[in-house]
């Protein structure tokens, strides 16, 4: 008799998806493999920093992960909160009516709907309006190139253990070239993690635009590299003489802080750059990084990693 | 667990690395392969991950680097943000190459397909690791950094969610 974990494990096996491919690129010892192993030593040689597994909910979305994290939405039985921005398509609109919302709420076909109506109104009112339904979501608009512009560019995620999470909605035949076809996500009503979900729209006159790290030259790096270990004062008054500014992530969640959250006599133990001279710090009071609670595995599966099956 | 080898340099070091990327590429293109949604971006992660292990090789564990390895990989797909596009020459032949690639789409009954995909992506990615890759519990330690008790406790959690998913009527009607 077949134990219930083969047979478990032989379905699964089922689901992994197969790739035909010569010979030629599977061998390492074959042209493609040889030179990537060739350019990997010739590139850089063993140091000594530290590697660790990250456990980050910080996760600006490609393609690939998009695409992998679209449910079936037949097999979607619980009513969720779909977010989809319905911007003008001339950019951001005038000035929002005062008082007015900035999201319309409303229940569709077994799913709350939430329509952006106020594209650059301050964030603290779309989560106001989304805590009136139970949700600690915080939803950012922020300027992206016209191909982005209504797409999911990060979730920062708390993880939800084994509760709901967060899926990103797909419209296949709607993508960008790099093959990001997010139109939305579906938050889970009962959902209670904490979200940090950021939406392309239009950019204003002379805005920069958002969207994934931008490149960095060697010193760049090395500066950004500089700054892990160091207190977090000091870490502000170098950025800012650079004309850059920070982003905080506290704790074992990765959580999102305002500045005046975060003591000047943290350490920051890593970094990571965003667009428009914004520098992510991860900090801690003791500069190492905060030891996950729950085992397991970090949120950085949640919706935002995916592999689809 | 046997650690890491003494730090290992100059020609040591090539010596080892290459024994290491000739044993696992081909495991570690399979793994990434499976997981990416175009075949080229594979080879981007091949090439992350490799260049992760070069640069700490004396830190890979030697009776377990294949584990290790894709731990390293699946790091470097949730941080892809963070790449240095510079590395992505490291790849190119090898993504030149996998862009000719036939992806086949698996033919599997909807209510499994329905059923894995209803699981939340840690089980998912446990399960996977456990039927695609083959892991151990003590591999699944160093893959996902955490203890062999926390591991069987998910496993555990895993199956048994699988199992309820297909079980459940909706699925099956």
């Amino acid at each position: 008799m077949t134990h219930p974990d083969e047979s478990q494990d032989r379905l699964i096996r089922l689901l992994a998806p197969k790739t035909r491919l010569p010979d030629s690129v599977l061998r390492p010892t074959a042209a493609a493999g040889e030179e990537m192993l060739q350019m990997i030593m010739r590139e850089s040689v063993p140091d000594t920093r530290p590697v660790e597994p990250r456990h980050r909910r910080l996760s600006w979305l490609s393609g690939r992960r998009l695409l992998l994290a679209v449910p079936a939405a037949a097999a979607l039985a619980a009513l969720v909160l779909v977010v989809t921005v319905m911007l003008p398509s001339s950019g951001p609109g005038g000035p929002a009516p005062a008082q007015a919302r900035a999201l319309d709420i409303a229940q569709e076909h077994g799913y709350v709907v939430v329509r952006i109506l106020d594209p650059v109104a301050d964030p603290a009112r779309y989560r106001a309006e989304l805590a009136e339904h139970g949700l600690d979501v915080e939803l950012v608009l922020a300027p992206a190139d016209p191909e982005h512009v209504g797409r999911v560019l990060a979730q920062d995620l708390d993880d939800p253990g084994t509760g709901p999470r967060i899926q990103v909605i797909e419209a296949p035949g709607n993508c960008t070239a790099n093959g990001d076809c997010s139109v939305g996500i579906k938050v889970p009503v009962d959902y209670r993690a904490h979200a940090r979900i950021v939406i392309g729209r239009t950019p204003v006159a002379g805005e920069s635009v958002a969207g994934d790290a931008p490149v960095l030259g060697a010193d760049e790096e090395q500066q950004l590299r500089a700054l892990v270990g160091k207190r977090v004062s000091e870490v502000r008054r170098i950025l800012s003489s650079r004309g850059q500014t920070a982003q905080y992530r506290v704790g074992a969640d990765s959580r999102s802080a305002e500045a005046a959250e975060v003591p000047g006599d943290w350490y920051v133990y890593d970094t990571a750059p965003l667009a428009g001279g914004v520098v992510v710090l991860w900090v801690s009071e003791t500069g190492t990084e905060p030891t996950v609670t729950a085992p397991g595995f970090d949120g950085t599966a949640a919706p935002g990693t995916p592999p689809g099956s | 667990m046997a650690r890491a080898a003494p730090a290992p340099s100059g020609g040591d070091a090539r010596t080892r690395f290459e024994a290491l990327y000739r044993a696992h590429y081909q495991d570690l293109l399979g793994y990434a392969l499976r997981r990416c949604d175009r075949p080229e971006d594979a080879a981007d992660v091949v090439a992350e991950t490799f260049l992760v292990a070069w640069r700490r090789l004396d830190v890979v564990p030697v009776d377990q680097a294949r584990a290790w390895l894709f731990g390293v990989a699946r790091n470097a797909m949730a941080n892809q943000h963070r790449a240095d596009r510079r590395r992505t020459n490291l790849a190119a032949r090898l993504r030149s190459e996998l862009a000719q690639a036939e992806v086949v789409r698996a033919d599997v009954p909807d209510e499994v397909r329905d059923a894995f995909r209803e699981l939340p992506e840690a089980d998912r990615e446990l399960l996977r690791l456990v039927a695609w890759e083959g892991l151990s519990t003590d591999e699944l330690t160093v893959a996902l950094d955490c203890s062999a008790n926390a591991v069987r406790i998910r496993l555990h959690r895993a199956r048994r969610r699988f199992a309820d998913a297909l079980r459940r009527p909706s699925l099956t009607a």
